[in-house]
């Protein structure tokens, strides 16, 4: 009897204590984690954020079991330095990944994928793997196992097929998953079928609704207007381009100007400019009409990707063991504030870009009213998973407003980082120093009486905007930069080599 | 007093899976103070050895340690030969990442870390033993990098002893060894001893080859062409190119040149070098073979024999990891070709890998695909020590311990030249930047396996691999501080002076 009683009460303590030791499994033992990045997202476009059109009634659902952040802004407005913004977690001035074709990642600073692999998950990369703003090369494609081409940018069945495959052949195991499409970026190619939900009108001239035109447009009719064309190109290039008799020369060829001279980015934005400068944005017909593809564009990225990729999540019941993040790299502009497209200012339909959690252990509905930025996805998907967040990360983790009681961690201010525009944006002020062709402009909006931002009180409230410029400044001097510069000087380059290198700009 | 026993019982039964699961979790858990020691064996094949189903008893220390230890079956090297493929093993970077090349010529990059760094910053003791003026090992392109102590292990291995001094003087820390050892590399030495006209016949061939070697460098300065770009150096030495074969006129050649230019002559000899060892090995091949088979057996009672013999001596078997691999194979002809070097045959890229931890009765053979870059990641996870962000490569732990582990690769690459390839368990493709339209695709599947090249047959499977390969190549980042951050207004003139630095 007495023996019994020992022998329970020494398997009751073995028992116990193995609980006590080795704590329960931790999340990122178990759950999956997809990041859908969607480009050229205006957060005030989307059903969750409160837009009566209808684009996202997936996305939607999806929300409404999800932490949506209301207020979330991006630090910069183009693809490439935003998306790498949210994968490093660092501001743009300090991943130092600027421009297309020139800028890479520094091996120094650890990226999300390779952070979750050494953790033991499957990672895969989709996305275009020939667009220089978003080469893998530079960086994307790093700590990936799978690196696949998401297609063709604007029709998504072959992308939406082989995410799905790959969904099929890795269903049994701990998987990260990232995927990018176009589809919402310029220019709009929505299918006719979404298109006949926002608007009845059937073409505007001068709007191109052709993928084939968008490529070689420029190249046939506006170089005719020779000024415009010099403009765009710049006058160097331009009289290269007429020296080298392209005007007039088959697609291909003038293609391979462009890349022989390590151009593409300068073409792809000069296609950009054009397609842009197709639309009469006083024509208010043509303006609707343009904002009714961008819509329509969204309806059809959330039809074609997000509800059957949701529905095979269900289907190979994984669908609860899976983190989904959504999110954008910056907005656009419909001319609110006389320009069109992105990446050149920093004004609210630009920055503001959604930002969608969907945790699966805990019930949805949360809804994030203080500032965050895309820099706190990494440390906030590293968090969740009880990841430890590596000591470079700029953001900060909303794990535990998302799965706690905690509140958002404070935060005053947002930044805004690109090449020639830093930005700083409070409850109330939206300060813009401009320091380009023109050094030194400052611009300064009150968001209390002029939420449109319509007019620069710079030169009413200086008192306001030095602060804030101060501010800023403190800021930019405080992020370490994870460029590779001086460092690979090796000892033999003497003073005047550097200088001259330095002088290229790019050290 | 009945229910008082089915309870026992009961509790038990639990307590057993209690002390089974503490078991595992132990197993992934909190860090643990193994010591390490990894033994590449360069230019060893896996088909030579016992465990992994030779009849011919080369290696029985091997086979013998291997009996409760992971074998694993499909283990592929990231190049053809030793500097890249070694240098992948030591950093988990694919070649391209890490960017050591050229021997004379590359450096790995400050900042990529190496395994050892890693075992050096959690305060593990280390050592490096190999051939430590081996060009293809050099310490000063990286390979010395993060070992406390390096050690020349001669590629005879008389002084293998050493090594078994090295770890009893070090059984009290915690250590990581780590040697290359190259007995089987220059398997030429071994020659049969009842036919000693076999090491004239070879003698014969590299004398050959060095005179070879001489007239092209004196033709180059004559034109005034590099390295040596002056005539002047050959007349005042002309000693050393009389035509006679010895070791040490290599050395004094190489000492003439300038350290940025001695990677030109080493590659004039390996060019050189490829044509002799085809030459020879078609004419010698059983000679190559059983010179080969003599250096296996040499290398395994010599150095895994006294290794072991040791560890178990001090009481360390219980606490060491032994891991044994190879940097790279060899070819007798299989494909018509003879030794290593910028090829893609399975003979030259399949290599051994055995695992054995401490205390370990549970071994077993292991088919998955892996690779040599999924070496560090492994024996990091298995001190309990956090892998790197930089690692390319994949922990195997998973597949050794966990039956129903999903596979770790589906697909496993190399490189060299301007050749990538790729290889699934089906297939083989060999993609050439260099050469348009020489890619070769291969069926490993079928019975004709590497000799016929498929690609016209199957150009869906081809453009598949094809796609994979482009992912891959743009998800490396590179290591290399070289070109990479010449921006483009730096003209190829400066280019030129910059690199001629020897830095870049």
């Amino acid at each position: 009897m007495r023996f019994y009683r020992i022998l329970l009460f020494f398997c009751l303590f073995t028992f116990l204590s193995r609980g006590l030791l080795y704590p329960q499994e931790k999340a990122f033992e178990k759950y999956n984690v997809m990041l859908v990045f969607i480009d050229t997202l205006r957060a005030d476009r989307l059903g969750c954020y409160g837009y009566y059109g209808g684009t996202s009634p997936n996305i939607d659902k999806l929300a409404g079991e999800s932490a949506v952040f209301e207020k979330n802004f991006t630090p910069a407005t183009y693809t490439l330095p935003s998306f790498m913004s949210i994968i490093t977690s660092l501001y743009p001035g300090s991943h130092g990944v600027l421009e297309v074709f020139k800028d890479k990642l520094s091996p120094r600073v650890e990226t999300l994928a390779e952070i979750l692999k050494v953790y033991g998950y499957k990672t895969a990369w989709f996305g275009p793997l020939d667009d220089p703003q978003l080469d893998p090369d530079a960086g994307f494609g790093r700590g990936f196992d799978d690196v696949e081409d998401s297609g063709n940018d604007h029709i998504l069945d072959e992308a939406r097929e082989k995410l799905c495959e790959w969904l099929d052949k890795n269903r049994n195991r701990k998987f990260f998953l990232n995927f990018h499409t176009y589809k919402v970026h310029a220019p709009y190619l929505p299918q006719p079928k979404y298109k006949a939900k926002f608007t009845k009108i059937k073409m505007i001239e001068g709007i191109i609704e052709d993928k084939n035109k968008f490529k070689y447009d420029f190249f046939h009719n506006v170089l005719k207007k020779r000024k415009l064309a010099a403009n765009l190109m710049g006058r160097e290039l331009f009289d290269k381009f007429v020296a080298a008799g392209m005007p007039g020369k088959d697609d291909a060829s003038i293609e391979n100007f462009f890349i022989s001279r390590g151009e593409e980015g300068r073409m792809s934005s000069i296609r950009e400019t054009v397609y842009w400068m197709g639309v009469n944005f006083n024509d208010k017909e043509a303006s609707a009409y343009i904002q009714a593809l961008y819509a329509a564009d969204i309806l059809e990225y959330d039809q074609e990707v997000i509800g059957p990729v949701i529905k095979k999540l269900k289907e190979l019941g994984i669908y609860n063991k899976t983190l989904i993040i959504i999110c954008s790299d910056h907005g656009e502009e419909f001319y609110e504030h006389g320009g069109f497209g992105h990446g050149t200012t920093f004004y609210d339909e630009v920055t503001r870009v959604p930002l969608i959690v969907r945790v699966p252990w805990v019930k949805g509905g949360k809804r994030g009213k203080e500032f965050t930025q895309t820099v706190d996805i990494m440390p906030t998907i590293l968090d969740l998973l009880e990841i430890p967040v590596p000591h470079q990360a700029q953001g900060k983790s909303l794990a535990g407003f998302i799965d706690g009681n905690k509140p958002l961690p404070p935060r005053e201010y947002v930044f805004g980082r690109m090449p020639v525009l830093s930005s700083i944006r409070s409850e109330n002020w939206l300060f813009v120093l401009y320091d380009g062709d023109i050094p030194n402009q400052k611009y300064l909006y009150d968001l209390v009486s002029d939420p449109g931002e319509e007019k620069d009180v710079y030169y009413k409230d200086k008192k306001t905007a030095l602060g804030l410029e101060s501010r800023m400044k403190e800021w930019e001097r405080s992020l370490p930069s994870y460029r590779d510069r001086e460092y690979s000087f090796p000892p033999g380059i003497d003073r005047k080599m550097r200088e001259k290198i330095r002088k290229t700009g790019y050290w | 007093m009945r229910k008082m026993f089915l309870l026992s019982v009961l509790l038990i039964l639990l307590s057993a899976a209690a002390v089974l699961f503490t078991k595992r979790a132990d197993k992934e858990g909190t860090p643990k103070k193994y010591n390490v020691i990894l033994i590449i064996i360069d230019n060893l094949r896996p088909d030579y050895l016992g465990c992994y189903g030779n009849h011919e008893k080369l290696s029985p220390n091997i086979d013998k340690f291997a009996r409760d230890a992971f074998i694993f079956e499909n283990v592929f090297s990231q190049a053809g030969y030793t500097l890249p493929s070694v240098m992948s093993i030591m950093t988990s970077l694919y070649p391209v990442s890490h960017g050591v090349l050229d021997v004379y010529k590359d450096k790995l990059s400050p900042r990529a870390c190496t395994m050892a760094e890693v075992f050096e910053s959690y305060g593990y003791k280390t050592a490096w033993f190999s051939v430590l003026d081996e060009p293809h090992l050099d310490i000063r392109a990286g390979f010395g990098r993060g070992f406390q102590d390096l050690k020349n292990l001669r590629a005879s291995l008389d002084n293998s002893g050493d090594i078994a001094d090295w770890i009893e003087e070090n059984k009290n820390s915690n250590f990581f060894l780590a040697l290359d050892a190259r007995s089987v590399h220059d398997y030429h030495n071994f020659f049969n001893e009842d036919n000693p006209g076999s090491k004239n016949k070879f003698m014969a061939g590299i004398e050959e080859l060095e005179r070879r070697y001489y007239y092209r460098l004196l033709k180059a300065a004559r034109e005034g062409k590099p390295p040596f770009n002056d005539p002047e150096i050959i007349s005042k030495n002309k000693e050393l190119f009389d035509g006679t074969y010895k070791e040490e006129k290599n050395v004094a050649i190489l000492d003439l040149l300038k350290p940025e230019d001695r990677y030109k002559a080493v590659l004039i000899r390996n060019s050189l070098y490829v044509f002799f060892v085809k030459d020879f090995g078609s004419k010698y091949k059983d000679l190559c073979v059983e010179s080969y088979d003599a250096a296996v057996r040499y290398t395994d009672k010599k150095l895994i024999g006294a290794i072991l013999d040791k560890v178990k001596q001090q009481g360390l078997g219980n606490r060491t990891i032994i891991v044994i691999t190879a940097g790279h194979g060899e070819a007798f002809g299989e494909h018509n070709f003879y030794g290593h070097g910028v090829v893609f045959f399975d003979e030259n890229l399949h290599v051994p890998l055995i695992i054995k931890m401490p205390q370990a009765q549970n071994g077993k053979m292991i088919a998955a695909l892996t690779q040599g870059i999924d070496i560090m990641p492994t024996i990091l996870e298995l001190c309990g020590i956090p892998v790197p962000h930089q690692a390319q490569g994949r922990s195997l732990v998973s597949l050794m311990f966990d039956e129903n582990a999903p596979p770790v690769n589906e697909y496993v690459f190399a490189e060299g030249g301007k050749k990538k390839m790729i290889r699934s368990r089906e297939w083989k493709f060999i993609k050439d930047y260099g050469n348009k339209g020489r890619d070769r695709l291969y069926n490993l599947l079928s019975a004709s396996g590497e000799k016929y090249n498929v690609s016209r047959k199957n150009k869906n499977v081809v453009s598949r691999l094809e796609l994979k390969i482009k992912g891959w190549q743009k998800s490396l980042p590179s290591y290399r501080d070289q070109e990479y951050f010449f921006p483009p207004e730096i003209d190829r003139e400066t280019r030129e002076k910059i690199r001629k630095t020897g830095y870049w």
